[in-house]
């Protein structure tokens, strides 16, 4: 299977969309940013071209021109939909040249990924080792696939920092507009992520053929189903997980930096929270006023604030021990201190995480695999090769029919082996059409009779025979796969 | 009655009779039939205990022939087997006694046991059908057949049979072990008496000769005479086999199917009585190379793999055409 | 992969504290990809099950075969893909590489993956460990695995047709006369005697009977049958150091095509060696091995054969023990009549000297030398005489 035929697919689609919701939320902000429905289609189009187009033909010798005329080719017509008006051709104009040249970055990259073979060469993959090289996470910054990682998530972030913009501003999507943000966001991630799973997979493939490894034909296949289960679970995960649950905001902190500054230069009063401004943990009331409040609410939010801090600095804790945990190679007996400190936080944490998967582990009952051979038999018995045989092929009567009773046999599958004696065959031949009917054997005994005895069949006995035959060939012929009547 | 009917009518009684000693053996007994009536001798290879001298005496019995048994052992003398002249003082004259080989039905247990000069002189009386012993030739009463045994498992201190003296068995069948329901019926059948003392005659020794004639008259249509010998055939070309089987053993297997032919009421062979006889007729006689033998291939389980290859040449399904 | 996870801690800081969809969406993503999956992968391949499909496998030179190698993922993860390296030693290397199988292992799924072997040349091998890496979906982590499960693989001798060793086809060793009295062979009338009570009426000499008109009895010689014995010599020493492995193959193929011609006879045979063996030789109870002797007593039957080609795929030359001693130490083992079956490199005048002392103690020597004949008269000696030469043909060598 051809993973790379796919993947230019991948890329357009997740570049048509990012620039696509890029371009809805730019609009949120200005109506002059708007972008017609339509160059939804000119996004995916020139995105799928210029993939395309750079995995598969685009060399450093193509011409300058070339470029310039493919570029060209999709910027005219928008030019001539936009009603040939510079100012109302420029924002779409812009998208889709990104648009195009993000794309171009992933199938020249694509084009890159496949030639590592040809850099490497024979020599190369005997001495370099290349599972190191390509099977383990180690140096993945500095390889290939760190490409598309980083255009993958600097796009996204790119998005989430629209719509974090555009969400602190109060700008509400709503109705259509909503849905297509959905849409658009839902197909940015699955294809980018697909895009990611796929271009490792094509990486791989590349090196494992240069290595030449035996590669299960099946894994790609199963590669991609495996992938794709995988992406809808995320997404699903990601579209049902809870959000804005947290108790500190880009907010609560600015007022708690405000209240701690406003008390050492005495700051008569904290502004008062605007009643609609979110999260709801600043709608609670006037807090900070009260902190000096002897009165139990007042204790419970000196207890709230004391769990906070608490919170954070572990959390901040556990975040510079992890840091200083990979720096140190988890040697922490070189830390001293407050490092050290960090470190064991992060440990404590880790421990507890690694705790829960097990006990999660342990509820989970895992049965043996029933009925399944870890090793199968080696196959069945092949049919024998035909060899020559003298006899010429009778025309008619009892002999001719059982040979068109096992060419229509055949036709259904059940073959007569040059190896069977005619009687095996009847018996095979029952066991498959006729069971429990003696219309079989009548034929099948008139039929050895007529073949091997000195005698052959009377007149009386060969119209019977070739009665009970003809009711045989009718059988296999009318038969239809499943059927079994007695 | 044609031939055949008689010959089935023959097989049905002896079976019987020998049903009524040995249960569960009917597949065997009936090798032995067609041995029999090819006037072939049977080699049985197996453990002791399985109920091989029982069968040789109750096909003894039935046919109302002579029996002996010969416990073949290292100090076995050729005279032990085909008798000797002993000089009779009184009379002044040498007086032939004969040996246990002047039966009709002889049983050579482990003849492996049994030095090589020994073991030649019994497969030369098998072979030629009489004995010379002191420059006098007795000719051996028909019908005459020599049941051998030999114990696959044990090797210390046997002679094996050379692959030449093999050839002269007809057939070479395994007993091999009843079932739990057989054993238990058998235990049964032998609490008071054994059955083989008030074993009768089915027929007679004359009659046997006659069938033997019979068998011989079986019709055999070409396409299975190419079939008897495309499969001998086979066995000479056989990657894992050193040496095939002989002519002597196409003509055995040829004969077994006219047996079985006729042990079926038929007076033709069908390609089914060839595949039915191939193994115990041929797997004896095949030769296997060194490495086979390490690998536990085995002879029958080579001419099986022959049976599934080779052509039958019934019929020719191609020519019709699709 | 650090700058990764950092980054994912800044995704999941900024979304806690910017809230929206969006940060939390990519916050998420980066946190499953970043952090759930590589533990997953972690734990998941810690309980990936890796087995052979047998212990020990024999193979003749030239044979093909295929190694097992059964992967069952136990989890409900699955995994992207799962590459297996199988330690083959280069004598079994089909091929100028060593085979990587790579499948992809669904969840709760069973694979097999096979190596191709090809039996190059004699010896004992051993397979494993196995070493499996598997992989996530994204490149972002993989997991090791080094699997102990070894197997040994037996490369028999090259077993040749005597023809091929430029043999002749038919070495016939029967019986042979014996010094102690063990079974009286019927086939060997040494004459007759007088009656004497207790002797079997079967052993009466009736024509001598009748000529003295006295009961007389025949006389038998005593013989054992015929109880090869091969003895191989190995020592480093005796061979020459220009073509020192080609002539060394050529003895051991020469004394194992030797022990299947005498041992399909149906007659007995057993070996003894100056060699050591192998450091992968699979333990056996019947053989005596102790530091540089190999010694089997002479059997009959396929076991006693597969026992000594077994032997000889394990054995290789030494430089501590020299064929002399080796005569020495089997000389101890002999029992009554026995026909000794040399295989050296050549004929020496020692090795003649040798052999004489054990044709007066009645047995009966063959050498088979390999290399080079320095006697060559005594390759003309008639069938059965108690001394024979026998030149080996180098032209059967495989040039494998």
């Amino acid at each position: 299977m051809n993973v790379k035929s796919i993947l230019p697919a991948l890329a357009g689609v997740f570049t048509a969309a990012i620039v696509f919701l890029a371009a809805r939320y730019a609009s949120l902000f200005s109506t002059v940013l708007f972008v017609p429905n339509w160059l939804w289609a000119f996004l995916l189009g020139s995105a799928l071209e210029s993939a395309y187009f750079a995995a598969y033909f685009l060399t450093p010798r193509t011409p300058f021109t070339v470029r310039l005329v493919e570029l060209a080719l999709w910027l005219g017509p928008i030019y001539l939909l936009v009603g040939r008006s510079p100012s109302a051709f420029l924002w779409p104009a812009c998208l889709t040249a990104v648009c195009w040249l993000l794309a171009r970055g992933c199938g020249l990259e694509l084009s890159r990924l496949e030639k590592v073979a040809d850099l490497i060469g024979d020599q190369g993959a005997s001495t370099v080792s290349w599972e190191y090289e390509s099977l383990t996470s180690m140096g993945q910054d500095e390889l290939a696939l760190g490409f598309f990682w980083r255009r993958v998530i600097a796009c996204a972030a790119a998005v989430v920092v629209l719509a974090v913009a555009a969400h602190r501003r109060e700008v509400k999507a709503a109705g259509a507009l909503l849905l297509e943000l959905r849409l658009a966001g839902g197909t940015a991630a699955a294809s980018g992520l697909a895009l990611l799973g796929g271009a490792y997979l094509f990486r791989l493939q590349t090196l494992w053929a240069c290595a030449k490894a035996a590669v299960d034909p099946a894994l790609p296949r199963e590669w991609l189903r495996n992938l794709a289960i995988i992406v809808a679970l995320s997404l699903a995960l990601v579209y049902l997980a809870p959000i804005d649950y947290s108790p500190v905001t880009a907010d609560t902190v600015g007022r708690l930096l405000a209240a701690v500054l406003s008390r050492g230069v005495e700051l008569p009063e904290l502004p008062k929270a605007a009643p609609e401004e979110r999260p709801s943990f600043s709608q609670s009331g006037d807090p900070l006023p009260e902190v000096d409040s002897v009165g139990l609410g007042g204790i419970i939010l000196t207890a709230m604030y004391l769990l906070l801090v608490a919170l954070v600095s572990a959390v901040l804790l556990a975040a510079l021990g992890f840091i200083l945990f990979e720096l140190t190679k988890g040697e922490i007996e070189r830390l001293r201190g407050l490092p050290r400190l960090a470190v064991q936080v992060y440990a404590a944490v880790r421990r507890a995480v690694l705790q829960v998967l097990a006990a999660l582990g342990r509820l989970k009952s895992i049965k043996p695999i029933k009925g399944q051979a870890i090793f199968p038999g080696q196959g069945e018995e092949r049919p024998s090769e035909p060899s020559a045989d003298r006899d010429s092929p009778p025309k008619r009567g009892v002999r001719a029919l059982l040979l068109q009773i096992a060419r229509q046999a055949g036709k259904k599958g059940l073959v007569f082996r040059r190896s069977q004696t005619p009687w095996e065959y009847g018996q095979a031949l029952r066991g498959q059409f006729f069971p429990n009917e003696e219309v079989v054997g009548e034929f099948f005994q008139g039929y050895q009779r007529a073949r091997y005895s000195r005698s052959g069949l009377s007149g009386a006995e060969e119209e019977r025979v070739l009665a009970a035959g003809t009711q045989i060939l009718n059988r296999v012929r009318e038969w239809k796969g499943d059927e079994k009547d007695g | 009655m044609d031939n055949a009917a008689a010959v089935a009518e023959f097989g049905q009684k002896m079976l019987y009779n020998i049903g009524s000693v040995l249960i569960g053996k009917e597949k065997p007994a009936r090798l032995l039939l067609v041995a029999l009536l090819s006037g072939g001798h049977v080699l049985l290879e197996d453990v002791p205990g399985v109920g091989k001298t029982m069968l040789a005496r109750a096909i003894a019995a039935s046919i109302g022939g002579t029996f002996s048994r010969i416990q073949c052992t290292p100090d076995l003398l050729p005279a032990d087997i085909t008798g000797l002249s002993i000089y009779d003082q009184k009379a002044g004259d040498f007086v032939f006694r004969p040996g246990p080989i002047m039966s009709q039905i002889v049983l050579a247990d482990e003849i492996n046991r049994a030095t090589p000069r020994t073991q030649s002189s019994l497969l030369e009386a098998m072979g030629e059908g009489q004995v010379t012993v002191d420059g006098k030739t007795y000719v051996l009463e028909q019908p005459f057949m020599v049941l051998a045994t030999q114990n696959p498992v044990e090797f210390e201190g046997t002679f094996p049979l050379p692959e030449a003296q093999l050839d002269r068995f007809f057939i070479c069948v395994s007993l091999g072990y009843p079932t739990a329901a057989e054993e238990r019926e058998m235990l049964y059948l032998l609490q008071e008496r054994h059955p083989i003392h008030d074993l009768k005659a089915v027929t007679d020794p004359q009659r046997v000769r006659s069938l033997q004639q019979a068998v011989s008259r079986v019709h055999v249509e070409e396409s299975v005479g190419e079939y008897v010998v495309r499969l001998v055939q086979a066995t000479r070309s056989h990657p894992q086999v050193q040496l095939g089987a002989s002519p002597r053993g196409s003509l055995a297997l040829f004969r077994a199917a006219q047996a079985l032919a006729a042990l079926e009421g038929r007076d033709y062979v069908l390609p089914d009585d060839v595949k039915e006889v191939a193994v115990p007729v041929l797997a004896h006689r095949l030769m296997l190379k060194a490495d086979s033998v390490l690998r536990g291939v085995k002879g029958a389980a080579v001419v099986s793999a022959l049976l599934s290859q080779v052509a039958v040449g019934a019929e020719r399904v191609e020519d019709m055409g699709s | 992969m650090l700058t990764w996870k950092i980054l994912t801690l800044c995704c999941v800081f900024l979304a806690l504290l910017w809230q929206g969809r969006a940060a939390y969406s990519l916050a998420y993503l980066m946190v499953v990809l970043f952090g759930a999956a590589p533990l997953l992968l972690a734990r998941s391949g810690n309980r990936l099950m890796v087995s052979r499909g047998s212990r020990e496998r024999f193979l003749f030179p030239g044979d093909e075969a295929s190694v097992s190698v059964a992967l069952r993922n136990p989890t409900l993860l699955p995994f992207a893909w799962v590459s297996v390296q199988d330690s083959v030693p280069t004598g079994l290397v089909k091929g100028t590489r060593r085979a990587r199988p790579v499948v992809a292992l669904g969840s709760r799924q069973v694979k097999e993956v096979a190596f191709p072997l090809v039996a190059r040349e004699r010896g004992v091998y051993r397979l494993g460990p196995l070493r499996v890496a598997a992989g996530d979906f994204f490149g972002i982590s993989t997991c090791h695995l080094q699997v102990p499960a070894e197997e040994t693989v037996v490369v028999y001798p090259h077993v040749r047709p005597l023809p091929e060793l430029g043999l002749p086809s038919r070495l016939s060793f029967g019986s042979l006369k014996a010094l102690e009295r063990i079974n009286p062979d019927p086939a060997r009338l040494a004459g007759v005697r007088g009656y004497q009570a207790g002797d079997p009426l079967r052993t009466i000499h009736w024509p001598a009977t009748a000529r003295t008109q006295e009961l007389q009895v025949k006389q038998f010689d005593h013989t054992v049958t015929a109880n090869c014995l091969l003895l191989l010599d190995l020592y480093e020493g005796d061979y020459p150091p220009d073509h020192f492995f080609p002539s060394v193959e050529r003895a051991v193929s020469t004394a194992a095509s030797l022990a299947a011609h005498i041992i399909q006879r149906g007659e007995a045979c057993g070996l003894a060696a100056n060699a050591v063996l192998s450091e992968y030789w699979p333990e056996r109870t019947d053989i005596v091995h102790e530091t540089g002797y190999v010694q089997f007593q002479p059997r009959q039957g396929t076991q006693q054969l597969s026992a000594i080609l077994l032997a000889l795929a394990g054995v290789q030359p030494q430089n501590h023990v020299d064929f002399y001693s080796l005569l020495a130490e089997s000389r101890k083992q002999l029992r009554g009549a026995s026909i000794l079956l040399w295989v050296v490199p050549e004929d020496t005048p020692q090795l003649l000297d040798a052999a004489a002392g054990f044709l007066r103690e009645g047995q009966r020597v063959l050498i088979f030398a390999v290399e080079r004949v320095l006697h060559g008269e005594l390759l003309a000696a008639p069938h059965g005489s108690a001394l024979q030469l026998f030149a080996v043909s180098p032209g059967g060598d495989l040039p494998l």
